[in-house]
């Protein structure tokens, strides 16, 4: 997730172009990261000092980490570690921009630092973001919700990333009084809470894209059955939800999800809008808490 | 080979069930986008189905309501739940009415085959 995250403000900002990072992503699915990338980016080791075991190891027929240990730069425990983290995707982008000359070894901390400061980030939570974890990734962006809002966040990420594009990614999440959409599927959740969940879609061939992915070309033939897929997708999310909510004693029951086809509004004194980039197109995830909100269409 | 009814109020979660079912070598001889067409639906076939998936989150009537009249007015004909909502609650009220299983959504194919398959295979 934290690759595709961090390619994209790469674009944003002009480091790479679209051909570039294709090129990257085309790469980094033939990806093995090399143990020194992973020190570096780690902080373990600096790029001089992989340059240096890696000269050694062209002299000797040695394993990096055998050398990085024996050389005093890691420990038995440090190499395990780092071993663990040879598939992890964002260090196989890493490896993969590295290896086509698109982006220095050395830049990388730098880009890194850029994308923290602008973002405002910690340096512990850019740490949390390059594990990838889903669960480790969105708390980030959530921060500030109530906790079943979190949870709800966490689990819509998690599935879309199961059963959709295991590439989404979320950005920035803001908070609005009206967000226009082209096409809505919502759900409604009362109990110990009252909660709007919805995903609002800009574009039919994305839409179309995200459901042929959930339900299968062969059940997905236009946009009627687009917005279905959506509600159901939002229905198996906050299914989800409640039988965790359900394990904690809170009681979450679910009304039947709806579809809008037309544009409209949804209105309330605090909208969250939780972006996230699925199937190469952007969706909305929209949430209201406990509080009133309406739907107007047209 | 059994015969199938699929009650969902989601159009694609009915042909996915039904494809799947269908792939699996049963018949789905109806389906409903809701508990009042499935009951409505029973009261018309002259061949009632061996087996039904009941979703429980629907409008008009839901899967919890229709299970209970079904069970009442058609006791031979089982009845597994397939429903995104795996509360306990939810879960233990749809057994204690007289459903068989509860398979949560998101589901794999191959559960709902096995899970199907326990109780149809003999049809």
């Amino acid at each position: 997730m934290f690759d595709r995250l961090f390619a994209d403000y790469l674009v944003k900002t002009g480091r790479l172009n679209c051909d570039q990072l294709d090129r990257i992503y085309q790469d980094q699915q033939k990806k093995y990261v090399r143990l020194g990338v992973i020190a570096v980016s780690e902080k373990l080791m600096t790029v001089e000092e992989v340059e240096e075991v890696n000269q050694l190891q062209a002299l000797y027929d040695k394993r990096f980490g055998d050398i990085a240990v024996s050389e005093g730069y890691l420990n038995e425990e440090q190499v395990s570690r780092l071993l663990a983290l040879q598939g992890n995707p964002f260090l196989t982008f890493m490896q993969a921009a590295i290896d086509s000359d698109i982006i220095g070894a050395g830049e990388f901390d730098d880009l890194l630092k850029e994308f923290q400061k602008e973002n405002n980030f910690t340096l512990m939570n850019i740490e949390e973001m390059k594990s990838c974890q889903v669960d480790r990734i969105v708390p980030i962006f959530v921060y500030k919700e109530p906790e079943l809002v979190k949870k709800l966040c966490g689990v819509m990420i998690r599935t879309v990333s199961r059963l959709i594009d295991n590439h989404v990614f979320i950005r920035k999440p803001y908070v609005e009084k009206s967000v226009d959409f082209e096409a809505l599927a919502r759900q409604e959740l009362n109990g110990d809470h009252h909660i709007l969940t919805a995903i609002a879609g800009d574009a039919d061939d994305g839409m179309m894209k995200v459901a042929v992915a959930f339900a299968g070309a062969e059940n997905v033939s236009d946009r009627d059955d687009s917005l279905d897929a959506l509600c159901e997708l939002i229905n198996c999310v906050n299914g989800l939800l409640a039988t965790e909510a359900s394990n904690d004693d809170v009681d979450v029951d679910m009304d039947a999800p709806m579809a809008e086809g037309n544009k409209g509004k949804v209105r309330g004194e605090n909208v969250l809008v939780l972006p996230f980039v699925a199937c190469g197109r952007e969706f909305k995830m929209l949430i209201t808490y406990d509080e009133d909100y309406e739907v107007v269409v047209g | 080979m059994a015969k199938i009814m699929v009650v969902d109020d989601s159009k694609i979660m009915r042909k996915i069930l039904t494809g799947t079912l269908t792939d699996a070598g049963h018949e789905v001889i109806k389906d409903a986008a809701n508990g009042k067409d499935a009951l409505d639906a029973l009261e018309t076939m002259e061949i009632k189905p061996d087996l039904i998936t009941l979703d429980i989150t629907m409008p008009v009537m839901d899967g919890i309501e229709a299970l209970k009249n079904i069970r009442e007015k058609y006791p031979d004909v089982k009845v597994v739940m397939v429903s995104a909502a795996g509360q306990k609650s939810k879960v233990l009220e749809a057994l204690k009415a007289g459903a068989l299983d509860f398979l949560q959504k998101p589901f794999e194919k191959e559960d709902v085959v096995a899970v199907i398959g326990k109780f149809v295979n003999n049809a």
